[in-house]
């Protein structure tokens, strides 16, 4: 459990965060702005979601719980490789009332957790072009775009580009250690 | 299966070709090209993912073969995602006596025309190790552009290398895409 503030903390997910999830989770604006395709969730979806995340190698999830613990959303750290050390990162708020004021401390938390738990050296993000607050954020955070991969993928009848980003830890950190020279 | 050359031909893979594949996947310097981190395959190793391969909806695998059916490398799609139209082409040619000579380009055109061809695909994507000069050369030359270059994503040999991104798009391959007939 990561206590963000007074406002947020990052928790596991639990079976009563599922009818939250079920919400957000099929809203059409959340859906477009995610990564990969929906059929859509049922509560049963969701449920089992909740479930499996207990027994992921390779991904950290948390929910992100407001001051009544309730889930707002969820967010965690994907592919985890600890030969390279890095991880992708995804934040999905799905109360917009939370987007606005706490999506960099969220993304704070998870990147220092990254960074200082889980030793890793290098986080990716990889976001639509459709997603342009997304893109714009993650920039300003101090990430770097590394990649374009052009009509990547079908949405709404069109294909979007992919851009993929990177941040690596001694340009998050300037005290933690150097990054080897080339 | 595919006709490269009357030399070489794609199949699909036969758990016999295990110990072929046994032979080049545990050869340092083809380990060292590939994008895979590899401790190492048995036989058995082998056997299991020929019959993983068999089975899997996003990924084809073809054995390159020669003339008496011998297994000397591999090569295929992986990721394929037919709603976005994409996959990812691999390319393994394990004996080094058919490297140099031009097969790699028939091979990679051969697997290009089957996803644009034959599976419909839109956009065939190449991930590349920064320290593999011949693979990157040889995908540029068929025109693949670059997409990107994701730093220092691979760890080999007390480095960390990156991954050059290319893709080619159907529309600037061969005759490009068909019009549909006019009745």
């Amino acid at each position: 459990m990561l206590k963000i503030n007074e406002q947020i903390t990052l928790r596991s997910p639990q079976a009563k965060d599922t009818e939250a999830m079920y919400q957000y989770r099929n809203d059409p604006d959340i859906v477009t702005a995610l990564e990969g395709f929906s059929k859509g969730f049922s509560r049963k979806d969701m449920l089992e979601w909740v479930e499996k995340q207990q027994n992921r190698k390779n991904d950290r999830i948390w929910v992100i719980a407001d001051a009544d613990d309730q889930c707002v959303g969820h967010c965690g750290l994907y592919k985890i490789d600890s030969e390279t050390g890095m991880a992708d990162i995804a934040v999905c708020i799905g109360n917009a009332a939370f987007r606005k004021g706490q999506s960099r401390a969220i993304m704070k938390a998870v990147v220092n957790y990254a960074f200082e738990e889980l030793n890793l050296r290098k986080i990716t993000a990889e976001i639509l072009d459709t997603n342009k607050i997304s893109i714009n954020f993650t920039k300003k955070f101090g990430f770097k775009e590394e990649c374009v991969l052009r009509e990547q993928e079908y949405r709404n009848g069109v294909y979007v580009d992919m851009h993929i980003f990177g941040l690596f830890r001694c340009d998050w950190n300037p005290d933690a250690l150097r990054c080897l020279p080339v | 299966m595919l006709k490269i050359t009357e030399q070489i031909y794609l199949r699909r893979p036969e758990p016999s070709d295990s110990e072929a594949m046994h032979q080049y996947r545990n050869d340092p310097e083809i380990a060292a090209a590939l994008t895979q981190f590899s401790k190492g395959y048995s036989r058995n190793d082998l056997a299991e993912w020929v019959e993983r391969q068999r089975k899997s909806s996003t990924d084809i695998v073809w054995a390159i073969v020669d003339a008496n059916d011998n297994c000397i490398g591999h090569c295929g799609l992986s990721e394929i995602n037919s709603r976005n139209g994409v996959a990812i082409v691999d390319i393994c040619i394990g004996q080094s006596a058919f490297s140099g000579k031009g097969l790699g380009e028939a091979i990679i055109g051969s697997v290009l025309d089957y996803a644009f061809q034959q599976m419909n695909l839109r956009k065939v994507r190449a991930k590349v190790l920064s320290s593999n000069a011949i693979a990157l050369g040889l995908l540029r030359k068929i025109g693949f552009e670059s997409e990107g270059i994701l730093r220092e994503a691979k760890y080999r040999n007390g480095q960390y290398l990156d991954f050059h991104m290319l893709a080619l798009f159907r529309r600037n391959w061969g005759q490009g895409e068909k019009p549909c007939p006019q009745n």
